[in-house]
């Protein structure tokens, strides 16, 4: 399933791709690989790729969006390839220390949080705290969690386009959220309006 | 109910819920864990906001989180000569 390119969109100057993409593309690549030296190699792969895709241009993406297409292809291949060994058998257990007593109760039970996500989804404060948090999460958690929310990648297509099993993606996204959580509960939504 | 039916479980269906269709009896014994458990519900309502939180900002055309510093001049170099030299 390695990605064919889309073809390249109409007036585009490859000369012009580092100055006006790289920063953007670079950013993409970072969140979800985190070495430096593995967005860098990222980025370049993708500009390669671009520029090998010679054939008319059909669709009316704009340009930025259309190499992000193909960055995430490459992260998707990565994915695949690195999750073959680690998530076709079930996965380790995981101990999150979220529950107590016999019949696993929350430790610190979540709270009501107030804020508006339209508005919190341009508040830069806050996604700085959000990257520190996603920062935190295993490799494997903060990729598939960004391909779920980042790319809106449906549950499904996740599984057949990195291989994972559907129950092994329901794993991880559960315990990207209970950690992102429990990150955010504390370093952002402090209590002050709960009794 | 409650007693037999964790938060632990609850919690993990409430998330599997977001991924995919559950089936007709988990769906229901997750509605009714839910409510009669505070916690759960409020855990339930903070999953959705962090999703759909990542998902506007994906839709104001960010889908990454910011980064301290961007690519560095001499990445950009690399990738610039290697570019060319294939053009």
């Amino acid at each position: 399933m390695s990605a064919t390119p889309e073809p390249r969109p109409a007036g585009t100057d490859p000369n012009q791709w580092v100055d006006t993409h790289a920063d953007n593309l670079f950013r993409y690549a970072l969140t979800r690989l985190r070495r430096r030296e593995d967005a860098e190699d990222a980025v370049q792969e993708t500009l390669l790729a671009a520029l090998q895709a010679q054939r008319a241009f059909r669709g009316d993406s704009a340009e930025l969006t259309w190499l992000m297409g193909i960055l995430r292809h490459k992260i998707v291949d990565r994915i695949r390839l690195t999750a073959r060994d680690s998530t076709l058998e079930a996965l380790p257990a995981e101990e999150l220390d979220e529950w107590h007593g016999i019949f696993d109760h929350w430790r610190s039970p979540p709270k009501s949080w107030s804020g508006d996500p339209a508005k919190l989804s341009e508040d830069a404060e806050f996604w700085q705290q959000v990257r520190k948090c996603f920062a935190a999460l295993p490799e494997r958690q903060a990729q598939i969690f960004a391909l779920r929310t980042f790319d809106e990648l449906e549950a499904e297509d996740i599984c057949k386009q990195t291989g994972v099993s559907a129950t092994n993606l329901w794993v991880l996204l559960h315990r990207a959220r209970l950690r992102l959580r429990a990150c955010l509960e504390e370093t952002w939504f402090t209590p002050e309006s709960t009794p | 109910m409650s007693a037999v039916f964790s938060c632990r479980e609850a919690a993990r269906l409430a998330s599997e819920a977001q991924d995919h269709a559950l089936p007709m009896r988990q769906r229901m014994e997750l509605r009714m864990h839910i409510l009669m458990c505070a916690a759960c519900r409020a855990y339930e309502r903070q999953i959705i906001f962090i999703d759909s939180v990542f998902r506007l900002r994906a839709r104001h055309g960010k889908p990454d989180l910011p980064t301290s510093e961007g690519l560095d001049a001499a990445a950009r170099e690399r990738i610039r000569a290697r570019l060319t030299k294939d053009q």
